[in-house]
This record gives C-alpha cells, sequence and structure tokens, in this order.
C-alpha cells in the first residue's frame, strides 16, 4: 500500500521527538555525571594532583642551606623557591627555550637561576668575586638525570679540586640542563654574561647530544614553532572536531578517567625496565645514524660554536674550556646491565671516530679536553641506564678527566 | 493532540512535566540542528573567508604582480617550485618562531597596499628584499656583505623598501666602495633588542653565513623590554606551562567559546561586530602590552641595567664579529616618529620610558666612550618631531630614514678610513665559508 506524503511526514514526526528527547536525556546525564565526579572526586586541578605529592623529603636541603643561594630574600620567599611549582621540571627561558624549574623534588634541587645544587657544599649565589667560580654547562649527562645531586659531574668536580688546592675558595655551579647541547649551553653563558653573572672558567661537556640533535637549533624548536602557530591563530586552523575533543577532554569525567593513568616521573624513566621503544629515534637502520652529511655537521657546528663561545670568554674576561665526553658507544667495552644505546645518539658509534680523526688533523685552539678515551680500559658499569647517562663512578671519572687537565688553568686564576 | 496510552497509565499529574520536558527536547536539538544547518549554509553561500583563502589570494595577487624574477635574482640556483615555496606566506602572522631570537619575521610577500608594486618581501632566512638591488643569496665571495641588524623596520606604509635604511647604506657604500659590489642585507625585526640582535648573527655565523660588514643599530626595545626578556617572554612561560602541565587544557567552554567563533556563523558574526574582513579575525595582532603603569617609577633604575645589558652584549658582538674576521659597528638609535608630541603623552609609558631611558644613556655613553665603532644616532631634530606630529606619521620617514642611515655611514667610514684607508680597498676576504643553506 502507498503511503502519503502526511503519513511520511507523521513517521519522521514520530521518530524525531523521541530521537530528541533520547539525545536531550543522554547529554543532560552526561552533564549530571560530570557534576557528580566532580563534586565526588574533584577537583581535577593538575597542580594540586602534583602538589600533593610535594609533601616528600625535601633530602637535606633546608632554608640555612638556601640563605646563601637567595641573599636578598626573606625565609618565606625562600620556603616557596624551594617548592615546585608547577611540576614540569624544565620552563620557558627565552632564547635556550627551557631551564630546569627550580624548587626541591625528591632530593634534587634547582636555583632559580637554572643551576641544579651539588650538595650541602653549594657555592653562594650571586658567586662569590673572591672565590674562583666555575660554571659548567652540558645536557642531562652533566646536569645529572639518575644521578642524587653531590653524584654529577660538576659536584664531582668541585669536590676534587677542592681536595686538590685546600684551603682554595673554589665554587663550582652545575648548569647542565636535559636535552642542551653545545649552542645552547653557550647561549645559556652569554645571558647569564648579559645579566652581569661571569664565572672565571666555564666548562662545557659535550658529545652525546650534540650527535642525537645534529642540526644547530635547540631540541624542541619543532615544538615550539607549531605552538607559536596554533597559539597566535588561536586554533583557526582546527576542524570543528578538535574544538569538541579538546573540550570533552577537560570535562571532570575525562579528566577523572585520566587521572588513572601515571604521571610521567623520574620514577617511570628510571625505577622499572627500560623500553628501549621510549628512544627517539630507536629502531631505525643504521644509515639512519652514520648519514656523513649530518655527522659532518656536527662537527662543522661543534667547532664554530667554540669560535664563538672562546670569543665571549675573551669579550668578557672569562677563560673556556671546551670537553668531549665519554659515550658508550666509543671504546668502551665495561657491562651495560641495562643494554646497550639506542636511538638518535648512536650516531656517536659513527660520529666519534671521526671527530677524532677531525681534531687530529685540525689540533683546535684554545682549551680543548677529549676525555672520550678514558673508559678504554674500565670494565665497570658506567650507565646508569642504556648506555647515555652516568652512574656515580662515570661522573667521578669524567670530571676526573677534566680536573687533572684544567688544573694549570685553576692555579692561575686562584 | 490525543494523549498516548503512555500518558495516561503515568498519571494525570505528571503531564505537563512530561510535556514541558518534551518540549524542551525537542526544541533543544531543534536548535542544534538548525545552528549546523545555518553553517553549512553560510560556508556554502556567503562566503566567509577564511585565513586560508586569504593567504592564498594574497599568495595569486604576488604570482600575477611580482612573480618569482625577484626572488630568483637573489638565488638563482634554486627552481621553480622552491621560489613560489619561498614567496608564499604560510601563516599569515607576521612573526615566526626562531630559535635562540625568539622570533623573526614571517617570510614571504606581504601586500601593503592596493597598488601592484605595494609589496614587501621576507626571504625564508629573515631579510628583507632590497627590491632589484637585493645581492645574492649566500652572498658572493666577491662581494662585500653588509649584514643590517635591527629591533626597528625602517619600512612602512609611508615609505619603500628602497627609501629603509639597508637601501640607502647599499647606496652610499656602493658610492665609497667602488671596487667590489656592495650587498646590505637587511635583518630587522620589528621588536628585537640588543641581545637578540646578537643571536642573530651568531645564527647565522653558525650557518656559515660570515658577512664582511655587521652593523648593530639597536636602542628602543633595549629601553622598551628594559628586565632584558624579549617580547613575547612573558606569554611564552604562561604557554609553556599550559602546554606541558595541563596540555592546552582550558576549560571546556573555551574550546565551545573557540568552535563558535571559528565556525562560519561565528566568524560572520564577529566580522560584523569588528567591521574587519573575516579572514582578518586573527591576523598580526600584537600578544604583549607596552611596559605597564609600574615600570614608570622603575625606570631610572632600570636604566642602568639596560645600559650594562647593552653594554656587555656589544662586547660580545665585536668580539664574536671579529673571531669570524668581521667587522662590527654599533649604533643607539632613536624609536622614529610615532606621530605623539614628545612634550606632551605623560601618561604614555613607552614614551616616557624611552626619553628617560635615552637620557640616561646618552649621559653614560658620553662618560663612557664606546670606541670608533659606536655611534649615538638617537638624538632627533626637533623639526622632524615637529613635522612628523604635523603629518600623523607613524613608523619612519624619508627624513628620519636618511638622517640615521647618514649616521650609520659615518661611524662606518670613519673607522674603515682610519684603518689605514681601508675605505679605498674595501674589507673583502679572498675566502670565506659562505654557503646555501
Amino acid at each position: 500500500m502507498r503511503r502519503s506524503l502526511s503519513d511520511w511526514g507523521l513517521t519522521i514526526l514520530e521518530i524525531y521527538r523521541p530521537a530528541a528527547i533520547v539525545l536531550f536525556n543522554v547529554s543532560l546525564l552526561f552533564v549530571v555525571a560530570n557534576i557528580a565526579v566532580n563534586w565526588i572526586f574533584g577537583p581535577f586541578s593538575v597542580y594540586e594532583n602534583h602538589l600533593a605529592r610535594l609533601d616528600q623529603s625535601r633530602g637535606e636541603y633546608s632554608v640555612e642551606f638556601a640563605r646563601k643561594l637567595y641573599p636578598e630574600r626573606s625565609d618565606a620567599e625562600i620556603e616557596e623557591l624551594l617548592t615546585y611549582q608547577h611540576y614540569v621540571g624544565v620552563l620557558y627561558q627565552p632564547h635556550i627555550q627551557v631551564v630546569s624549574e627550580r624548587g626541591i623534588f625528591s632530593g634534587w634541587g634547582f636555583h632559580e637561576t637554572g643551576f641544579r645544587f651539588i650538595g650541602l657544599d653549594q657555592g653562594p649565589w650571586p658567586p662569590d668575586p673572591s672565590a674562583l667560580t666555575i660554571f659548567v654547562f652540558g645536557g642531562s649527562t652533566t646536569a645529572g638525570s639518575g644521578l642524587e645531586d653531590d653524584e654529577t659531574i660538576p659536584a664531582h668536580m668541585q669536590a676534587q679540586l677542592r681536595a686538590a688546592l685546600p684551603g682554595a675558595p673554589i665554587n663550582v655551579y652545575n648548569f647542565g640542563q636535559p636535552g642542551f647541547h653545545s649552542p645552547v649551553e653557550r647561549v645559556y653563558l652569554e645571558s647569564l654574561v648579559a645579566d652581569g653573572f661571569v664565572p672565571d672558567i666555564a666548562v662545557f661537556i659535550d658529545g652525546y647530544n650534540d650527535f642525537h640533535i645534529w642540526h644547530e637549533a635547540p631540541a624542541m624548536t619543532e615544538h615550539f614553532q607549531r605552538w607559536f602557530i596554533e597559539a597566535q591563530t588561536e586554533g583557526a586552523h582546527h576542524a570543528p572536531q578538535w574544538f569538541i575533543m579538546k573540550g570533552i577532554e577537560q570535562l571532570p569525567l575525562m579528566r577523572w578517567i585520566n587521572s588513572w593513568r601515571p604521571p610521567p616521573t623520574l620514577q617511570h624513566d628510571f625505577g622499572g625496565e627500560i623500553d628501549p621503544r621510549g628512544y627517539d629515534g630507536y629502531g631505525r637502520p643504521h644509515g639512519f645514524y652514520n648519514e656523513r652529511r649530518k655527522l659532518n655537521r656536527v662537527i662543522e657546528k661543534y667547532f664554530a660554536n667554540k669560535k664563538i663561545g672562546d670569543a665571549v670568554g675573551r669579550a668578557a674576561g672569562f677563560e673556556t674550556v671546551f670537553t668531549v665526553q665519554p659515550v658508550s658507544t666509543y671504546k668502551f667495552s665495561g657491562p651495560q646491565p641495562n643494554g646497550a644505546m639506542v636511538g638518535k645518539g648512536l650516531r656517536t658509534k659513527w660520529g666519534y671516530p671521526l671527530l677524532k680523526a677531525y681534531i687530529d688533523e685540525n689540533p683546535p685552539g684554545g682549551r680543548f679536553i677529549w676525555c672520550a678515551d678514558i673508559q678504554e680500559n674500565v670494565n665497570e658499569i658506567l650507565y646508569v641506564d642504556r648506555g647515555i647517562h652516568y652512574n656515580n663512578l662515570g661522573a667521578e671519572l669524567t670530571a676526573r678527566c677534566i680536573v687533572e687537565r684544567m688544573m694549570p688553568l685553576a692555579r692561575s686564576k686562584l | 493532540m490525543e494523549p498516548s496510552t503512555n500518558d495516561r497509565a503515568t498519571g494525570q499529574s505528571s503531564r505537563p512535566f512530561k510535556t514541558l520536558y518534551s518540549w524542551i527536547a525537542s526544541t533543544s536539538v531543534n536548535i542544534l540542528i538548525m545552528f549546523i544547518a545555518l553553517n553549512i549554509a553560510i560556508s556554502l553561500f556567503a562566503g566567509t573567508a577564511t585565513k586560508e583563502d586569504a593567504l592564498r589570494d594574497e599568495y595569486l595577487g604576488w604570482r600575477r604582480d611580482v612573480g618569482t624574477q625577484q626572488l630568483r635574482q637573489v638565488e638563482p640556483n634554486r627552481a621553480e617550485y622552491e621560489l613560489l615555496d619561498a614567496g608564499r606566506r604560510k601563516h599569515g602572522i607576521g612573526f615566526v618562531f626562531e630559535p635562540y631570537v625568539q622570533f623573526k619575521t614571517e617570510s614571504g610577500y606581504t601586500r601593503i597596499g592596493p597598488s601592484s608594486t605595494d609589496w614587501v618581501a621576507v626571504h625564508p632566512t629573515g631579510f628583507r628584499i632590497l627590491r632589484a638591488d637585493q645581492g645574492q643569496w649566500p652572498p658572493p665571495g666577491d662581494a662585500v656583505s653588509v649584514f643590517y641588524i635591527s629591533g626597528t623596520v625602517s619600512v612602512g606604509r609611508n615609505i619603500g623598501v628602497g627609501q629603509s635604511v639597508p637601501a640607502l647604506i647599499q647606496e652610499s657604500l656602493r658610492g665609497a666602495w667602488p671596487d667590489r659590489p656592495v650587498y646590505v642585507y637587511d635583518f630587522s625585526t620589528t621588536g628585537h633588542n640588543s641581545e637578540q640582535s646578537r643571536l642573530y648573527l651568531e645564527s647565522l655565523l653558525m650557518r656559515g653565513w660570515v658577512p664582511d660588514v655587521a652593523i648593530f643599530a639597536d636602542g628602543p626595545w633595549d629601553l622598551l623590554l628594559e628586565d632584558g626578556d624579549p617580547y613575547f617572554t612573558n606569554w611564552w612561560r604562561d604557554r609553556f606551562i599550559q602546554v606541558h602541565v595541563e596540555g592546552y587544557k582550558h576549560p571546556t567552554l573555551w574550546y565551545l567559546k573557540r568552535l563558535l567563533i571559528q565556525s562560519p556563523f561565528g566568524r560572520l558574526i564577529e566580522s560584523y561586530k569588528r567591521n574587519v574582513d573575516p579572514a582578518d579575525l586573527v591576523a598580526d595582532r600584537p600578544i604583549v602590552s607596552t611596559p605597564s603603569v609600574s615600570a614608570l617609577g622603575r625606570t631610572d633604575q632600570a636604566g642602568s641595567g639596560v645600559v650594562r645589558r647593552y653594554v656587555a652584549n656589544k662586547a660580545m658582538s665585536e668580539s664574536i664579529a671579529d673571531a669570524f674576521g668581521s667587522k662590527a659597528f654599533f649604533v643607539w638609535q632613536p624609536l622614529p616618529p610615532d606621530g605623539r608630541s614628545t612634550t606632551d603623552s605623560a601618561a604614555d609609558v613607552a614614551a616616557v620610558t624611552l626619553r628617560t631611558g635615552y637620557a640616561r644613556a646618552k649621559a653614560y655613553f658620553g662618560g663612557h666612550p664606546q670606541g670608533a665603532n659606536f655611534r649615538l644616532c638617537a638624538d632627533r631634530p626637533s623639526d622632524e618631531d615637529a613635522a612628523a606630529e604635523r603629518d600623523g606619521a607613524v613608523g619612519p620617514t624619508p627624513v628620519s630614514n636618511e638622517r640615521l642611515a647618514s649616521c650609520i655611514l659615518k661611524v662606518i667610514l670613519a673607522a674603515t678610513r682610519s684603518t689605514r684607508q681601508e675605505a679605498a680597498t674595501a674589507p673583502v676576504r679572498s675566502s670565506k665559508p659562505k654557503r646555501a643553506d
């Protein structure tokens, strides 16, 4: 039997109204569920979740300790400065993109200028003009990822220098920052100099990150470029569903569900079994890591940067020391219980021999220290993870190499 | 309408509520569907242009009016598709993020007026192309290459590229150094302070582009950014925390609002409200405000910090340039005319900061000579101010550009003459590491 047009209209209306009510009911239920979740389990502030964990040990650091680092601040202000504020680990810093977040968490202490404390023997800030002041720059291997504050390379350097020159006022500052390579470190130093913080000696410890990030730009440049465009256009380039999905993500119900996911903490990075797939550049063929164009560019970059760093030192009246650090892919046959290096750092396997050959043919001017060979006959564990970051012994050996070679310079500056 | 069986079963008391609820539900869904339909209709028929549409129109206009000849002259070895890509503005923001210097001018051709010649071009490396006189990139080894690095752009609505400070310098240096071609590259970027100027040079050097002469024209932004943090810094600090701690976590309502604004219907309404083209709703607008009023009180104390930082940057820039065999020149330049009187607008923080800062800087430089490669070019004749105020000139004028270029040339020519009559031979090296990207 054929149905008339009015019959079709009636049928649509019969379906439409209940469907609209169901849709409305579901939406209403969703809103109610969000209000209920927020009321019962909320608020879902990331800050508050992180702050809840801040009652963990501050280690040995006290307000008395920090007074010499913040001489013009009240105790209340110091308390605030010793407390992590954002729990990001790094914060934005002009020119160099990021710098370690100030505060103390689980025994790691960072000054607001960005240097990591080297333990209770930390020198004052601003640096004591009557002391020998040494700024040490490097990546996470220098900052000491996986180590306590007093186990890092700069901490060992200070201890070794003070032991070798008893009574001499020597203060070492650990400006190592995760992901930094030589040009970023040099710009970091320049910013400090422009702000009036001039050391007697600036030591740069590089190698691993220079090959990992083979170009000149800081590690997070691509992200910053994208964020800048996204933010400036206020999402104009996003499709409508992006806003809808982002909006839904922020609802209390969704955040409550997400709150069950483990937070990205240091303990998760170093505490459990390390999944090699998490390393940047994992699983590429050898041709990816030994591309000669990139390796040559690293060497060009390193020495162009050294030239600029030396010039800055001359302009501001301090000495520069450039050090090539040991890496597990070069002249190291000791045990690596966590596995051998993977990811883009593997460029060091081909890059270090090239760099050595270049240096042999073109001896660098200025103060240059080659510490890459120090582990050649050491049959002990020197790395805390998959052949990237040093353990305490690895840091101590590296520090010893630098200190022994720069001892005449240190004596001359005292 | 006859009551249904269910209605009868649930009783008379709940009928008004159910009817009301049913009406609200239907109406809500109706509105939603209407809104979607309206957006589709507007999108199809009303033609609210998006940013992408505007950029595409600009690109097509550039291809029609200018074409790739100019870019081919700068980079003769590039393929046509590379030149087309280089000439196209991709984001329409005005700036792009740049490592170390924090931001630089967005590359590509921008229309600045209705005429077919009203185009300003920025090379992907960051320099503004000086029309037909622009030298090749990378700088040829047999030419004298001059990098002009400044926080103040000398091209504006009232002034063409050929009347910019770098163009005037190029013209004069070609007359002074006739033995070699002289190519000036205009790396000036609005808002850069002396630290960013130094970093700009360093970035170019790191990539193997070594000039024979580097000119640093700074001052205004050193004073305006008195704590030394570049433009965008506070904005970046907030943004970085948002991205990392909260992962773009605005409240849900923010996303809904943006969704409404970005929809065709929203763009149409917003464009009427703001009386702009829909495509320009998120175009080139500054994010950071001028210094806060509290800066007024700190100007005197900060003034010394500004000058100290400037002098430290100058010393580093000079030493770095020297290490690469380049000659560096520095001028402390004025802010281009802003159409305001220098004697009033006491509430204008920026104006007061600059006036106070210049006075302090002038006093400092008077007592602490900065060498033969430095010149204070900041004094602006009162008649120029009066003319600018009378004409309502905002930004550089031909007169202000000529005066600044003349001041810069004096320091360059005097310094090069004093070092064994180098003006005659021009500071050219036979071999230098200049290379393509």
